[in-house]
């Protein structure tokens, strides 16, 4: 047993300070009236900085939701959205704010753990980044009458559209967001305060840059379930902008430098590793983590939990070559939301050559893609990454059916039966994996013309 | 002309709009075969057909697939919505090749999952040409975004057609697209009144075949239709007064089932106004013609200013799709109303619970279908809206 899979082991404190570290933010939240702290429910990008400028504490919609999956909660909430009408088909994440709330309106908070009830927001701010959060954002308006709102509109980012149009149109829009929160909080904007803000991004990308040569060692010393909890700091903007958010990661960083200086691994026996793509199951991790690790099985490229690929990306790195410009504040944040969110993308080569050049890093033997039964943004690119993975990688991939906080839409033992099988026909080929070397199209074609 | 006349010219128009639909892409191809006009295949509401018209190209709204779905190598999963897993299906297997070009507005989440699909899986099709409108129309750069993605999309339109369009060209294309929208308009109001003369079945096979052919010759048969129309008495059996009148919501991609619209006249129903897809929804908004604007900015504007709530689209203050619907049913005196979800819509079905609400509040019967690709489940439907169509009699009597 790999001295990882115990949560008292000393090799595994952050995993488990990282998630004291949530409960105590989302605790805050609870009691940020007492605190004359205002409260904003938000989902999507581009806001963040702009609310922890002025000490707005933000309710993640997609973090509540992973929260109440965690705890077994989504079938409560999903059920009192059924009741009112919506079909269990539309996306998990926003379900469970709305059951949430819809709860709270009838005067049934009391069903919910304390722990997860919501919080009346003083108002709400959401980007459609993913198409339907427009939708949902003018669903959850319906529900609480007279809080004001802020859409942030991104538009799908397509080949042949002009990012500097994107990125234009965003901007002009955060800073309609400035004077929206400086009416909300009745306070003029905190510019400087903003340049810290992005200091502390900076500081976090730059880390998770680091971390991303630490956490493709072989053996992993990282996966899937550290990487998700670390995630939730480095998506909490609370925690993220803040030195004590930014603590835990580097004690975490050191914690993997003791683990490999020790010999620690996920797997002690590691036979094959895999990568990971899309929004994780959060009610079960565990369960995929222990399906595998009976296979000597990691999960060692967390996708989107395990590097800051987004930051990292060509298009964001195209626009601005330099990285974050300190003076034009909001024309970066701008940037990273119209560009960087995979959400608003084209799954064209450029994409997918990044997203599997980033694992082509950690020599992975095969992909597992979870099919989110509510997520038809993630789900979209499933199947064709599984054949790109194979092309440009040769490697394979499990398709599976998951959802990332409806329970309902997964199968344990079927989950079970298809990663055990995918596994051993990984292993049963008898030698090592034909791995084609990754290698973006400028260096294929180059490598034609000889 | 004699009445008689009139009679059989409406019916020899009705069977032409019916042979239209019947036909469908194949219709489509032999036109191709014969006048060698290039065809442009657009998905989705928001693409500015005028546009593709004005540089001398047909632009043929995909009608949804009516083969099962297989795909061979399906890349959506199947609970994405059944229009684009057919477009994918009919994608592969050859049928949209004849196209000199897609066009598509992504609206949505399905949408964009298409655009993928298509673009790796389909590469016998011609050139994918994508638009992104804004999603909040009322946002200030709003309309100048609008405004450079047409730009761009008039030069992608122009590069498949081999040919420029001028402004003379835009402009009679909207001039001609605005009379169809207003030819379209007088036979809802036509329907409003006299909801009995066509089914409910010929009025969205009207509507389709403007989809699939040259609009020019479209307008003229709708203009001959609607000379038909005018002078029209009930027949014998087509008492208005006896059916209860009833408005279609929804369906926001794809026409309603066939089956489900014959059942609607089968059961005593009349469809007296709807904001289909495949009805107004297609022609609610006009374009402005005026000579001071120019017909990108026209365009534009008519987006912008979109008159049919969508839900794909956001407005700051709550949309009113439901006190849209309200509206509708008091104008139309409409008794009931049916909703149509297309299953796997997400945008719909995140914000029905809401017009459903809206109705109920405005003492208006509502009732719910959801339709999927796989046939429609008769039975169940049948009893449902008999039952439905029997609650809004007997509350006549109230």
């Amino acid at each position: 047993m790999s001295a990882l899979q115990s949560s008292v082991s000393p090799y595994n404190r952050m995993k488990s300070r990282g998630r004291e570290l949530l409960d105590e933010y989302y605790a805050s939240i609870l009691t940020a009236k007492e605190r004359g702290q205002q409260v904003a429910l938000c989902y999507g990008s581009g806001h963040s900085e702009i609310l922890a400028t002025m000490n707005v504490i933000e309710m993640y919609l997609g973090n509540y939701a992973a929260r109440s999956s965690a705890a077994g909660l989504i079938p409560t909430l999903i059920a009192e959205c059924e009741a009112a009408g919506f079909p269990s088909e539309v996306c998990s994440y926003p379900h469970a704010i709305l059951g949430a709330l819809l709860l709270a309106q009838k005067g049934e908070v009391d069903r919910i753990p304390e722990r997860l009830r919501p919080v009346r927001p003083d108002f709400l701010v959401f980007a459609n980044n993913c198409a339907t959060k427009a939708q949902w954002l003018e669903a959850i308006r319906h529900v609480l009458e007279d809080v004001p709102s802020f859409l942030i509109d991104i538009p799908y980012w397509h080949d042949s559209a002009h990012p500097e149009r994107n990125v234009a149109y965003v901007e002009a829009q955060l800073e309609e967001l400035v004077v929206f929160v400086e009416r909300m909080t009745g306070r003029p904007f905190d510019w400087e305060g903003l340049k810290d803000i992005l200091h502390a991004g900076q500081r976090v990308a730059e880390w998770r840059a680091k971390v991303h040569k630490i956490a493709n060692r072989r053996p992993a010393v990282r996966a899937l379930g550290d990487a998700v909890s670390v995630f939730g700091v480095t998506n909490t903007t609370g925690l993220k902008f803040r030195d004590e958010g930014m603590r835990v990661l580097e004690q975490y960083e050191a914690e993997l430098e003791e683990r490999i200086a020790s010999g620690v691994h996920v797997i002690p026996n590691e036979q094959c590793r895999l990568g990971f793509r899309g929004l994780c199951p959060w009610f079960a991790i565990g369960h995929i983590a222990r399906t595998l690790a009976e296979k000597q099985t990691v999960v060692a490229g967390c996708g989107q939990y395990s590097a800051n690929y987004w930051v990292q990306q060509q298009a964001t790195k195209d626009i601005m070559p330099n990285g974050v410009d300190f003076e034009r504040p909001l024309r970066t944040i701008a940037v990273q939301a119209a560009l960087g969110s995979f959400h608003a993308k084209c799954f064209n080569d450029r994409y997918q050559q990044e997203f599997i050049e980033f694992h082509d890093d950690y020599e992975l033997d095969g992909f597992i893609l979870p099919e989110l039964r509510t997520c038809r943004s993630y789900a979209a690119g499933v199947r064709l990454m599984a054949e790109q993975a194979k092309k440009d990688l040769g490697i394979p991939s499990a398709v599976f059916e998951a959802d990332m906080a409806d329970p309902q839409y997964y199968n344990k033992g079927q989950v079970e039966t298809r990663l055990h099988a995918f596994v051993e026909g990984i292993l049963s080929s008898g030698k090592p994996p034909v791995r084609v070397r990754f290698q973006p199209a400028e260096r294929q074609a180059a490598a034609r013309q000889g | 002309m004699t009445r008689g006349d009139n009679a059989r010219q409406r019916a020899q128009l009705l069977a032409e709009f019916h042979t239209d639909v019947q036909k469908s892409l194949a219709g489509v191809r032999e036109r191709k075969a014969r006048d060698r006009r290039k065809a442009v295949g657009c998905v989705g509401l928001w693409v500015p057909e005028e546009l593709i018209h004005a540089v001398g190209m047909l632009p043929v709204v995909i009608p949804p697939n009516t083969a099962p779905s297989t795909g061979g190598n399906p890349s959506l999963a199947p609970f994405f919505c059944a229009y684009v897993r057919g477009l994918e299906d009919m994608a592969q297997r050859g049928e949209l090749d004849f196209f000199a070009g897609l066009v598509m507005e992504v609206c949505c989440n399905a949408y964009k999952a298409a655009n993928w699909a298509l673009e790796k899986n389909a590469p016998g099709l011609g050139p994918l040409v994508i638009m992104a409108l804004p999603m909040a129309l009322e946002k200030p750069g709003a309309k100048r975004y609008v405004l450079d993605e047409l730009r761009d999309f008039l030069a992608a339109v122009e590069g498949i057609a081999g040919q420029r369009a001028s402004e003379a060209d835009l402009r009679a294309s909207i001039r001609l697209y605005n009379r169809r929208r207003s030819l379209l308009k007088k036979l809802c109001d036509y329907r409003r009144a006299r909801p009995s003369v066509l089914s409910a079945r010929q009025t969205v096979e009207i509507v389709l075949s403007g989809m699939l052919i040259p609009r020019e010759e479209y307008c003229d048969r709708l203009e001959a239709l609607l000379a038909t129309l005018e002078d029209r008495a009930p027949s014998v059996g087509e008492d208005d007064s006896s059916r209860v009148r009833v408005i279609l919501s929804g369906s926001l991609c794809e026409h309603p089932e066939f089956d489900l619209l014959d059942l609607i006249d089968e059961l005593g129903a009349a469809v007296v106004d709807d904001d289909l897809y495949a009805g107004s929804r297609y022609f609610a908004t006009p374009v402005d013609e005026s000579e001071t604007v120019h017909p990108l900015e026209a365009l534009a504007d008519a987006y912008v200013n979109m008159q049919v709530p969508c839900p794909t689209r956001y407005r700051s203050r709550n949309w009113g799709w439901g006190d849209y619907l309200v509206e509708m049913a008091h104008k139309a005196r409409a008794e009931g109303v049916i909703n149509i979800t297309c299953k796997f819509c997400e945008p719909h079905d995140v914000l029905y619970p809401f017009v459903r609400a809206r109705l109920e509040r405005a003492g208006i019967p509502e009732m719910h279908v959801e339709s999927a690709h796989e046939a429609m489940a008769s039975g169940q439907v049948r009893t449902r809206l008999q039952a439905f169509v029997e609650i809004l009699q007997s509350r006549r009597g109230l």
